[in-house]
């Protein structure tokens, strides 16, 4: 590809998905101050690997490769531990009046990441990738390189550790 | 999700409905446009295309209307699909032409010149090449044992970030951007208007626009071709309407839609000055 199709390409694929990025990102524990220095470094290695794009295969789960890794390499960070663990607050941006229906979904949604942010990063992507995206438990166990049977069992243990986040943060409320 | 998850015990009410509620997120419904543009120029500039681009952008056409006549025909469309998910894909025949991508793709290196023009205390910047190392296939292989013991990446290494730097640039000369081969006048230049330019958008978002017109005056004296007009002038348009200055504004995004057919930055132009 010369360098301006490449680049259309790349382009595509951004706008595309720029957001899906964004949004697993800050799935993954990453802080919504810090979010778009990390979907930066998600589009460079995209950039870098698009030759290894496969055309034939959906673009989201090979993106979400990249979106695991990055935020990985991440939360590894010593300097980014803080905010990690500091990013349950800033969900709860202020955009205004909202009606009823739509306050009790933000609200379901805050409490979605905050349970998620109970979790440790495993744990985390397990649910990120089974019960948010709604990808097989097959597509977990090739994810981790585990057999089926332990991804259920991590699916297993994801579940029960989040459920029990999320009865006690919503007895609290 | 079908025959996996009869092994699997239904979730609570609440588990699901929180669940629910994340998966039902409308991706982009509060998307800024603007800051998605920048942060693309970002990355080409990361990756180092968007130096050159802009250089060739430059070299071939000093004016912004031959700009956007070579990119209505280099906009030829790519053979890669981005087979989306569930998003409506854009089709890349559609894809923006080359001379407004390039002028996105000018804003992020003057972004980044000015950076590091204004931090010269940091090394010039690097970006994570962790997954560049490990490739990320399909399907990325982990070891999940590892993680706990993996070796620091280079992704703590200092990359350029949206930090905002309102202040004046010094003259010193910028030191080379990564992977660039534009040349170092021109880099001073594009700095400078940088500067002005992000003086001028300070301005403005602190409310103050009579600095903020002052600043798109001192850029339009001094680069009446710069590389940066087009978001100089998008900066006056929104200054002007934010002064109330409903005739001025129309008049000057007339002018821009005229001059930037293709830009990024119509949809901004036109929330505050309907065509």
């Amino acid at each position: 590809m010369t360098d301006s199709l490449k680049i259309t390409a790349f382009r595509a694929i951004y706008d595309a998905n720029a957001d899906y990025v964004q949004a697993t990102l800050r799935r993954l524990g990453v802080s919504s101050a810090e979010v778009e220095d990390v979907t930066h470094d998600v589009f460079v290695a995209v950039f870098r690997h698009l030759d290894d794009y496969d055309a034939a295969r959906p673009i989201r789960p090979w993106l979400f490769g990249f979106a695991y890794r990055t935020a990985s390499d991440h939360r590894r960070l010593a300097r980014h531990r803080n905010e990690i663990a500091a990013s349950t607050e800033t969900e709860s941006r202020d955009d205004g009046p909202l009606p009823d229906e739509r306050l009790e979904e933000a609200r379901a949604r805050m409490l979605c990441q905050r349970g998620l942010d109970a979790l440790d990063f495993d744990k985390r992507t397990v649910l990120v990738m089974f019960d948010i995206e709604g990808r097989s438990a097959q597509d977990v166990a090739d994810h981790f390189a585990i057999p089926l049977n332990t991804a259920y069992s991590r699916i297993r243990l994801a579940r029960a550790e989040f459920e029990r986040h999320i009865r006690e943060l919503g007895a609290a409320r | 999700m079908s025959a996996p998850q009869e092994e699997l015990e239904p979730l609570g009410d609440l588990a699901a409905s929180a669940l629910a509620a994340e998966r039902a997120r409308v991706l982009g419904a509060n998307a800024d446009g603007e800051a998605r543009a920048r942060l693309f120029g970002r990355v080409l500039v990361t990756v180092g295309v968007g130096t050159a681009a802009t250089a060739a952008l430059a070299g071939a056409a000093g004016t912004a209307k031959a700009a956007t006549g070579a990119g209505a025909g280099m906009g030829a469309g790519a053979g890669v699909g981005t087979a989306a998910a569930s998003a409506s894909v854009v089709p890349i025949k559609a894809v923006v032409g080359i001379a407004a991508l390039a002028f996105v793709v000018g804003t992020g290196t003057g972004a980044a010149v000015h950076r590091t023009v204004t931090r010269a205390d940091s090394p010039a910047p690097v970006v994570s090449s962790a997954p560049a190392t490990r490739p990320a296939p399909a399907l990325p292989k982990v070891d999940p044992t590892a993680s706990s013991e993996a070796p620091p990446t280079p992704s703590d290494a200092p990359r350029p970030s949206a930090v905002p730097t309102p202040s004046f640039a010094p003259t010193a000369a910028p030191p080379p951007l990564p992977s660039s081969s534009a040349g170092g006048a021109s880099d001073a230049d594009l700095a400078a208007e940088r500067s002005l330019v992000d003086r001028a958008r300070s301005a403005l978002a602190r409310g103050d626009t009579t600095a903020c017109m002052e600043a798109v005056a001192a850029h339009q004296k001094r680069f009446p071709r710069g590389r940066l007009g087009e978001e100089r002038e998008l900066t006056a348009i929104q200054a002007l309407a934010r002064d109330n200055q409903t005739e001025a504004a129309r008049a000057r995004a007339g002018r821009f839609r005229k001059t930037y057919p293709t830009s990024v930055f119509l949809p901004s132009i036109d929330r505050v000055a309907p065509p």
